[in-house]
């Protein structure tokens, strides 16, 4: 063992705050999360025994009344809109990124500021000002309807369009920090070298620019695609409040319906499938590495 | 390693692989400063051509712009007679090797050197022989199957050096591919780029700022400063016969004597100085009497004690006198100027070479150089 492998030995004590922490708050709650899934619901909300997987073959579909895809669907819509959103985001932030890298250093600093100003102001306020803004007379359906988006006199709000312009706004500096930090340390004799070696554009982007951002923006999709998959404010306020997501499935569950046991399962398989996304990604990032 | 002047004479009449390269008037600015300002130069097809100077001079901008990696403001460039300047790097008959190397780190050192022809979109059946070709070449055969990161310095160079040829450029332009390199590693890749430079009759283009470097190499090299090219020529016209004090300081180290032009003869000057009048030969351009002068000398052709003292010989001081091994590098003075010479470690007595002692210098007229400036 070298001696910086002797002290990092030594250090682990200092690891004891924070793992005490997610061990008490963050490992234990979930766990319990898990145990309850299995439990049946009382009469009165609570929960007990019998131990059952009822809650699960629910989930999967089948019913007290037959087969109903309801909750995979749920399931579906909430990984779709997750996914859209970290798509979009990643169409925006890479054009984005590449602009804000290209900068001077204070304009550089400033747009930094733009993208994070959103990150920073809270949540509800930010959405209902877009209730403001793409309702029916506000000048962004206008312009709309002139382009023959939609209608004369209907409003971008609600609907799926305005959910997208909600989510990629709340999203975007999720996405585009991380990404940023790889676009802003790009190595562009590479992308030289591609040219000098005969590649196009798309091919200098896709053979010497893509490798090395991609780790930015791997990093920026899982942090936009997992909360993205569990936001259900914004669909609701934009959306209209007619879709059923994860998010505001789980908080029925656990709410109106008082039948913890089926919203811990909901949790649970929503926390499998987010962390078998991650886990596939992370094989699949190794095995580019070993160049497969 | 190998001297070079006349190599081009020699080279075969069937290589004629390397293309001819034209630059008229090139200007390149960067906001006020002029990294090119009216550059013109001719490079022969399949001749090994430096492009020496100090950091900042312009060289790398004009490698540059003939790779189209950057762009001209003004002037024209054509390769082999075919017009250049609008026609994008990847479409251009030309290849780099760069500085930094610049490998692709994701990719393996086969992947490195097939990239060229990869874009071409050639199949891999053409490419993998001609891949294994490339990197025997080089010498990294064995290495195929790594990343650059695995790599030294030296075997990096070999992999950018096998990825530029394997694309048989009619150029090769090579930007101090070297620098980074410790001196004894230098040394032999120096002989292996000349010696491949021969047998593929490639036209290099070769940047560095390495004056060693570029005389060990070159067919012919143009010296750059401030954005000009100052002198093209011969390694060894360069060294004998440079144009003016840049070149004769940039090349190795020069005695540098100041005077006036007191009388001509033929083509004899006499030109008076510190230490009296000297007789220089001055084969170009018309200097009038009482023409400010700057004559050059290289310290190994100043004569010290000479057998029959010639018409430039004049007495001074030593001052110091070092011991280098074969050569003794030695220091005058004579009328408040210092002169520099070397001498053959054997031509000096023991204990005659003794600070304070005083010396015959004779700075013969075949050794004078007369600087335009």
């Amino acid at each position: 063992m070298n001696a910086a492998a002797r002290r990092r030995d030594k250090g682990w004590w200092l690891g004891v705050p924070g793992i005490g922490w997610l061990g008490m708050f963050l490992v234990l709650p979930l766990l319990a999360v898990f145990a309850v899934s299995f439990l049946t619901r009382g009469e009165y909300g609570g929960y007990g025994l019998p131990l059952t997987i009822e809650n699960y073959r629910r989930l999967a579909g089948w019913g007290e009344l037959g087969f109903d895809p309801l909750y995979p669907v749920i399931l579906g819509r909430s990984l779709a809109l997750g996914f859209g959103t970290a798509v979009l985001c990643f169409l925006l932030a890479v054009p984005l990124t590449f602009f804000i890298a290209g900068l001077g250093e204070r304009r550089r600093l400033v747009a930094l500021t733009l993208v994070m100003i959103p990150f920073w102001t809270n949540l509800l306020v930010r959405t209902y000002a877009w209730q403001l803004l793409l309702g029916p007379s506000s000048w962004l359906s206008e312009a709309a309807a002139a382009a023959g988006f939609i209608s004369a006199g209907e409003g971008l709000y609600p609907s799926w369009s305005a959910v997208a312009i909600g989510m990629v706004a709340d999203f975007l500096p999720f996405f585009a920090l991380p990404l940023f930090a790889s676009v802003e340390k790009l190595d562009w004799t590479l992308a030289e070298a591609a040219a000098d070696l005969g590649a196009n554009r798309w091919q200098v982007f896709r053979h010497a620019v893509w490798p090395q951002i991609r780790p930015g923006a791997v990093t920026g999709f899982v942090l936009v695609f997992l909360p993205a998959t569990g936001q259900f404010v914004i669909p609701d306020l934009l959306g209209g409040a007619k879709t059923a997501l994860l998010g505001n499935a789980i908080q029925q569950q656990f709410g109106q319906s008082r039948d913890w046991p089926f919203g811990a399962a909901m949790a649970c398989v929503g926390l499998v499938i987010m962390g078998a996304g991650l886990f596939i990604q992370r094989r699949i990032n190794r095995l580019k590495e070993a160049g497969l | 390693m190998q001297q070079v002047p006349g190599a081009t004479a020699s080279r075969k009449p069937s290589d004629h692989v390397g293309a001819g390269i034209e630059a008229r008037g090139l200007v390149r600015a960067f906001g006020a400063f002029r990294a090119l300002d009216d550059v013109s130069v001719s490079i022969q097809a399949g001749e090994f051509f430096s492009l020496l100077g100090p950091s900042g001079c312009g060289k790398t901008t004009l490698l540059r712009i003939i790779a189209g990696l950057d762009s001209a403001d003004a002037g024209s460039l054509s390769i082999d007679g075919e017009e250049m300047l609008a026609i994008p790097a990847n479409k251009r008959p030309v290849n780099t090797v760069f500085q930094s190397y610049a490998l692709f780190p994701h990719l393996t050192v086969r992947d490195n050197v097939s990239f060229g022809l990869r874009m071409k979109g050639l199949s891999s059946g053409e490419i993998a022989p001609r891949v294994e070709r490339a990197l025997d070449m080089v010498e990294i055969g064995s290495m195929a199957a790594r990343k650059p990161a695995q790599l030294s310095g030296g075997q990096k160079q070999r992999v950018a050096l096998a990825r530029a040829i394997i694309n048989e450029p009619r150029v090769l332009l090579l930007d101090e591919p070297l620098a980074a390199l410790d001196l004894r590693l230098r040394r032999q890749l120096q002989t292996e780029l000349r010696a491949l430079q021969r047998r593929l009759g490639m036209t290099f283009v070769y940047v560095t700022h390495d004056q060693e470097e570029a005389l060990a190499m070159s067919d012919r090299i143009a010296v750059m400063n401030a954005g000009r090219i100052v002198q093209v020529a011969s390694g060894r016209e360069l060294y004998e016969r440079p144009r003016n004090r840049f070149v004769a300081q940039f090349l190795g180290s020069c005695n540098l004597i100041p005077g006036t032009v007191t009388a001509r003869a033929g083509n004899v000057l006499t030109v008076a100085t510190n230490v009296g009048p000297l007789e220089v030969r001055a084969d170009h351009g018309t200097l009038p009497a009482s023409s400010q002068v700057t004559l050059a000398i290289r310290p190994e052709r100043v004569r010290l004690n000479p057998d029959v003292p010639g018409r430039n010989s004049f007495s001074a001081e030593l001052r110091d006198a070092t011991f280098t091994g074969a050569e003794t590098q030695v220091t005058l003075s004579a009328s408040e100027m210092e002169l520099r010479a070397v001498i053959a470690s054997e031509a000096v007595g023991v204990g005659s070479f003794v600070p304070g002692r005083a010396v015959v210098v004779d700075l013969p007229a075949s050794g004078l150089i007369v600087l335009e400036d």
